[in-house]
């Protein structure tokens, strides 16, 4: 019966073993430094950076320095920077494949640092490399710098007339068009009714007629020739007379309707200037649309920038996976690791501390873990510049497998200055400071961040000139510049898949209040300004149209009526005398032939 | 590689150990050749083929011809392992055990065709045991016992020629390797 142990078999089994602690020994510092690099990419969404990394498995601790993230909005600068970080680990966690720290000291801690010839940003490479940091970012500070002054023009009032449709213009050109034509045609049809002459050569022979001529029989023809001309005339003149008065009667009407739409002109040109300039429907969308366009993009996105990182971090719950077909030929991890007692990994204590030449940075968070369930999380972080502190307070935890809790993060004295990353057409950033203070609440499936921004003495919002007109630009600027007692409370909830949003601020009556005051101011100058100048022009299209209608006042009508009338009166005198005459005469005439019969 | 293949297989015939030794030795070898991927069960495997006294010759011999298995039988595993680890609801507590105790959670035993491999191999262990011993020693009874009893047979057992090469065979290790 052979001995079941074999002792020279070690030797084989040991050699390969030794082979197997020697590669591990050269090679496990780079691949614990791969690792945890990946990690934090994972983690923060962007390229990470470890300089040296030290695992000391005897002295159950993990050395690194020079860690950073680069900022992946901005590859020319770092999200943050960690000079060293040192993690005391429970070594016997880690033979579970766990990595709990009981203490962690992270120092050195900065935010928004320069990267130095970073790939792939335009200038930073192009630039000397000998120019040092300081003079760079200065240079940057002042390319993004704003010139006010840009927007101070007086505005050209004519230009801007001429450039807006006024309809008390076109109206007056549209009036111009019409007594042209009507000029026209009165002065062709009062020409026509003037023209008197063959009256006057028709009176001019009922004139030459006499009535004493007619002395025997022979004359009667002559007689009632001479009486049937003047008929002939009395109705001509009378006809005449008729076509007068009714045309007189046409020419008052039009000269009324002229005058009316004259005066519809003047009334337009006084009173339609203000809404010719600027619908008053226009200023809160105009005030809103701009307002929107600076919250949205900057301080309402910065709070949703953190509410996915905050999602993202809850990804980290341990769920133990469904059976699902493999994808790859290399079957499917079942996480009995993870959903263990002990998450995978869990920190005590974590101390950050960071100073650079103008902040500070220090803070503890106490039970930092994979599993939230495991422990709460307590936060209390303070961020110290000049004039700005910051300081994040609260607490997380998971209870019955749902993530909750409450974080506020306050702000003091924030500068805006950096929010000028906005998208907008017209808003670039906003200069100023203000006290920000979020409340983040994650409970019972509702996720809610409130956000109240309350501005710190004055504000000026950051505008786009170079497509801008010079009247544009200049009330921009005036209403958009120095701002007083603003706040801004933003409200976003979700819940049960579905997301609201509301918004409250004093910046759209304090906007609007000025909008009010600038435009009263503007519009009073510009409506003088544009009345002057309409009604100088309207008088000037006006003038010769008012000598037209003086002169088209009738006094040729006038004239041939009056000279008609005496006319028409002798006419009748003279026809009833050569009538009578008639009479008498064929009276005599008969008496006379009655007497030579007898 | 076939050369080795059969070389090793009558040498480790034809070797002194047991027919018990030998099926250990390919039943263990197999297991190591059925496994996916390297986890932490090969390197115990390993260490029990060389420290255990079964057949290293016939170890070796069966990682060389069940090593390309695993390729052909992921699906399998992969069943037999999702089966372990994720149908079985009843384990999980054995599970969340086994996989938070010290170590063994790097053994890899967590995904499906590693644990399926290792279910598969422990399965196939015995019967492969088995079949081995049996083969061995039929092999043993037919070949070489009829063949010495054999005149031709005893002209070669007993011949100088024979009596050298088995000299020379014992002096390189054939006995043990």
């Amino acid at each position: 019966m052979p001995k079941p142990i074999r002792w020279k078999g070690f030797i084989p089994f040991a050699i390969v073993i030794a082979a197997v602690c020697a590669f591990n020994m050269l090679f496990l510092d780079s691949l614990l430094k791969d690792y945890a690099r990946s990690a934090a990419e994972n983690l923060t969404g962007a390229e990470v950076e470890i300089d040296d990394f030290d695992f000391q498995l005897l002295n159950a601790a993990l050395v690194s320095e020079g860690i950073r993230a680069v900022d992946k909005d901005d590859p020319a600068r770092n999200l943050f920077e960690i000079e060293r970080a040192q993690l005391d680990f429970d070594a016997n966690f880690l033979s579970r494949k766990k990595i709990v720290a009981d203490n962690i000291v992270i120092e050195g801690v900065k935010t928004g640092t320069f990267r130095p010839g970073a790939k792939g940003v335009k200038g930073a490479e192009e630039k000397t490399p000998a120019a040092p940091v300081e003079e760079k970012e200065k240079e940057e500070e002042k390319e993004k710098s704003f010139d006010f002054s840009a927007f101070v023009d007086k505005p050209d009032i004519r230009k801007l007339a001429d450039e807006l449709n006024i309809p008390a213009v076109n109206e007056a050109k549209a009036l111009e068009a019409l007594i042209k034509e009507k000029k026209r045609y009165w002065e062709r049809s009062i020409a026509e009714i003037s023209d008197t002459r063959e009256l006057k050569r028709l009176l001019a022979r009922i004139r030459k007629i006499d009535p004493k001529s007619y002395k025997s029989l022979k004359d009667i023809p002559r007689l009632q020739k001479d009486i049937k001309l003047i008929r002939k005339t009395r109705e001509k003149v009378d006809e005449r007379l008729k076509d007068a008065r009714k045309m007189r009667k046409a020419f008052n009407k039009d000269r009324k309707i002229l005058k009316a739409r004259l005066k519809r002109i003047k009334d337009m040109s006084s009173q339609g200037i203000s809404s010719m300039l600027l619908p008053a429907s226009s200023k809160k969308d105009l005030a809103k649309t701009l307002l929107n366009a600076v919250l949205d993009d900057s301080l309402v996105a910065r709070g949703f920038y953190f509410l996915e990182l905050y999602e993202k971090y809850k990804d980290f719950i341990p769920k133990i996976k469904k059976r699902e077909k493999p994808k790859t030929d290399a079957g499917v991890d079942v996480d009995f690791i993870k959903a263990g007692d002990v998450p995978m990994f869990y920190a005590k204590r974590i101390a950050f501390s960071g100073k650079g030449n103008d902040f500070s940075l220090s803070g503890i968070v106490q039970g930092l873990s994979s599993d939230l369930s495991w422990k709460p999380i307590d936060l209390d972080l303070k961020y110290r510049e000049k004039q700005t502190s910051s300081q994040i307070q609260g607490r997380l935890e998971m209870k019955n497998r749902k993530l909750s809790g409450r974080v506020r993060a306050a702000m003091r004295k924030f500068s805006f200055d950096r929010l000028d990353v906005s998208d907008s057409n017209i808003l670039i950033g906003v200069k100023g400071k203000g006290n920000i203070v979020m409340d983040i609440q994650d409970e019972n499936d509702k996720l809610v961040l409130d956000m109240s921004v309350a501005a710190v003495g004055q504000v000026s919002f950051l505008l786009k000139t170079d497509k801008m007109g010079g009247e544009t630009k200049n009330v921009l600027n005036k209403l958009f510049t120095n701002l007083k007692n603003l706040f801004l409370k933003v409200r976003f909830e979700k819940s049960d898949g579905k997301t609201n949003y509301s918004m409250n601020s004093s910046i759209y009556k304090v906007i609007g209040r000025r909008l009010n005051q600038i435009l009263t101011k503007r519009l009073s100058k510009v409506k003088k300004d544009v009345k002057i100048m309409a009604n100088r022009r309207l008088s000037e299209k006006l003038a010769p149209l008012r000598s037209q209608l003086a002169g088209l006042t009738g006094g040729n009508l006038d004239q041939v009526l009056s000279d008609l009338t005496p006319a028409r009166k002798k006419l009748n005198a003279q026809r009833k005398k050569l009538e009578e005459k008639l009479k008498k005469t064929r009276e005599k005439k008969a008496k006379e032939l009655l007497k030579l019969l007898k | 590689m076939f050369l080795n293949i059969l070389s090793n297989v009558f040498r480790t015939l034809n070797s002194e150990e047991t027919p018990l030794q030998i099926g250990l030795g390919f039943a263990l070898g197999g297991m190591l050749g059925l496994s996916f991927g390297f986890a932490f069960h090969t390197i115990l495997l390993f260490f029990l083929i060389c420290v255990l006294n079964v057949s290293f010759r016939a170890g070796l011999l069966g990682v060389m011809t069940l090593s390309p298995l695993p390729f052909l039988m992921h699906p399998l595993y992969h069943e037999i392992g999702a089966w372990l680890l994720i149908d079985s609801t009843f384990l999980y507590p054995f599970w969340l055990e086994f996989f938070n105790a010290p170590y063994l959670a790097f053994s890899g035993l967590n995904n499906t065709a590693v644990m399926g491999s290792l279910a598969f191999g422990l399965a196939a262990f015995i019967p492969l045991t088995l079949a081995v011993s049996l083969f061995v020693k039929k092999y043993q009874h037919l070949v070489r016992e009829k063949f010495a009893a054999t005149a031709l047979g005893r002209l070669v057992m007993h011949s100088h020629i024979f009596s050298y090469v088995r000299r020379a065979w014992d002096f390189a290790g054939g006995k043990y390797a």
